[in-house]
């Protein structure tokens, strides 16, 4: 009967305590993954901070970037099509097309970019920022996201 | 026998359940808190761009001139409501958003360098007291005459002349090309305790006047309701406040700090001093964050006179075309 008790103890502990653990590193994972989506977001209002409006849009042809509208695109889109994110390019941060993984394994970062459209150009944009990472063992977690608008 | 060694044996078990069982509550609530505080972190940060957000649209109100005439966009008379306009699903929003133009202009100036307060449309005033100079033993009388050079002015000791040119302007938008505006210049110069009083309705442009000074900056009362711990006050009287006004204040021998503060009869009125304080708290779930953001306004009278070019006397500009013909030079 001892032995019974401490086995099924033994399971059910061990059971809950690697759920927890699951749990717990998911979280820790999770508040990572949020941080460096906040880099992105951060890179986005320097970059906006340092051009002007209309190559923070559209960017430039000489030098060559992309501004945050004609950088998107479906590439790695997993939330919202199309798509961007904040990147070095090549020493500079700068709009690039689609998504982008984060350093959480199977996780992805992405930017869509919905501009104001009662103007043309828009004078400002909402900005959503979704990021999350696929459960070990496949299957796609919930994403999170958050807004912003930049003017 | 055999009882004894079943009793212990399940004594035993018992315990090492026990055991297990407090080290899986505690694993349970390390990991439990850790989902929390991600939680937490999550919703901060979610709260903490609707926020920004909110910042980033009164900002652009503010320079884009589109404030509303209250000055407030939404006050937090509405707290509790999220913005309707932003984050469609209302998981997140900002729940107070005012712009908030305070108070009397103060600040710092560089010898012969100029600084613009813009009081705005909103806030009729008839009279203000400017007031410069912090400093110790000082001589506060300028001897009468002509005014000595400035090797001469600093090894008196006195605390620096004061020109304040007055840009008047009437009722409706500034316009630099209105005919209707009124540029008058009046010196202030230190007199110790005499003079203090600058009627602008008496005053032809660039003409002295005498501003009260003393040697320390021990707090006085100076006019009704206000008292100054600065070395040196004048009073213009008389504006109308039928009437806008520009001041450009230019210390000169000096760096001065300076404060205004403007009177519509006899109370003390808040006018925006050229910086706008922008104050948004935002609410994700239960989360809220506030962030305060001060921004320089442009667009309003001031931004007018970037490109003026004004002066006591006759400006002489003098063009040279590159590559054609050589202008005729000064003096026309």
């Amino acid at each position: 009967m001892a032995l019974a008790i401490l086995s099924s103890v033994l399971l059910s502990s061990t059971v809950i305590a690697t759920r927890a653990s699951t749990l717990g590193q998911v979280a820790a994972e999770r508040t990572r993954l949020a941080g460096e989506a906040q880099e992105h977001v951060e890179s986005m209002h320097g970059f906006r901070d340092n051009h002007t409006w209309a190559e923070f849009l559209d960017g430039q042809t000489s030098p060559s970037y992309q501004g945050v509208l004609s950088a998107r695109s479906s590439i790695g889109c997993r939330v919202t099509s199309p798509c961007m994110h904040m990147g070095l390019n090549p020493a500079s941060h700068l709009p690039l097309g689609g998504g982008v993984a984060g350093s959480v394994p199977a996780s992805y970062i992405e930017i869509a970019i919905d501009p104001d459209p009662a103007s043309t150009p828009p004078q400002f944009v909402d900005v959503t920022v979704s990021y999350g990472f696929d459960n070990r063992g496949g299957g796609g977690a919930k994403y999170r996201a958050y807004q912003d608008a930049v003017y | 026998m055999n009882n004894q060694r079943g009793f212990v044996s399940l004594f035993t078990a018992i315990m090492l359940s026990l055991l297990l069982l407090v080290i899986t509550v505690s694993m349970i609530s390390l990991e439990v808190l850790q989902l929390r505080k991600s939680e937490d972190s999550e919703q901060t940060m979610r709260a903490y761009y609707a926020a920004e957000a909110g910042i980033e649209d009164a900002t652009a109100k503010v320079l884009n001139g589109t404030w509303t005439p209250a000055m407030g966009d939404r006050t937090c008379a509405t707290s509790g409501a999220r913005n309707p306009t932003y984050d469609t699903t209302g998981a997140a929003g900002w729940t107070c958003q005012q712009i908030i133009f305070s108070g009397n202009p103060t600040g710092n100036v560089e010898a012969d360098a100029a600084k613009t307060i813009d009081p705005g449309t909103g806030v009729a005033y008839n009279r203000v007291v400017i007031e410069w100079n912090q400093a110790g033993g000082l001589n506060p009388t300028v001897p009468a005459g002509g005014m000595p050079n400035a090797a001469a002015y600093a090894a008196g000791g006195y605390p620096p002349v004061m020109e304040a040119a007055i840009v008047q302007y009437p009722n409706g938008l500034f316009n630099s090309l209105n005919p209707a505006l009124q540029l008058t210049n009046a010196v202030i110069v230190p007199r110790g305790a005499a003079g203090g009083v600058v009627d602008y309705s008496q005053t032809p442009t660039g003409q002295q006047f005498s501003g009260n000074c003393r040697a320390t900056t021990a707090p006085r009362a100076i006019v009704s309701g206000l008292n100054s711990v600065y070395n040196c006050y004048a009073e213009i009287t008389n504006l109308n406040p039928a009437n806008h006004y520009l001041f450009r204040l230019r210390p000169r021998y000096g760096a001065t700090s300076y404060k205004m503060t403007f009177f519509s009869g006899a109370s003390i009125v808040s006018v925006p001093d050229g910086t706008a304080t922008i104050d948004v708290t935002a609410m994700a779930g239960q989360t809220s964050r506030r962030v305060i953001s001060k921004v320089p306004m442009t667009g309003g009278a001031a931004s007018g006179l970037n490109y003026v070019m004004y002066s006591d006397n006759d400006v002489c500009k003098n063009f040279d075309v590159i590559g054609g013909l050589p202008g005729p030079g000064c003096p026309y």
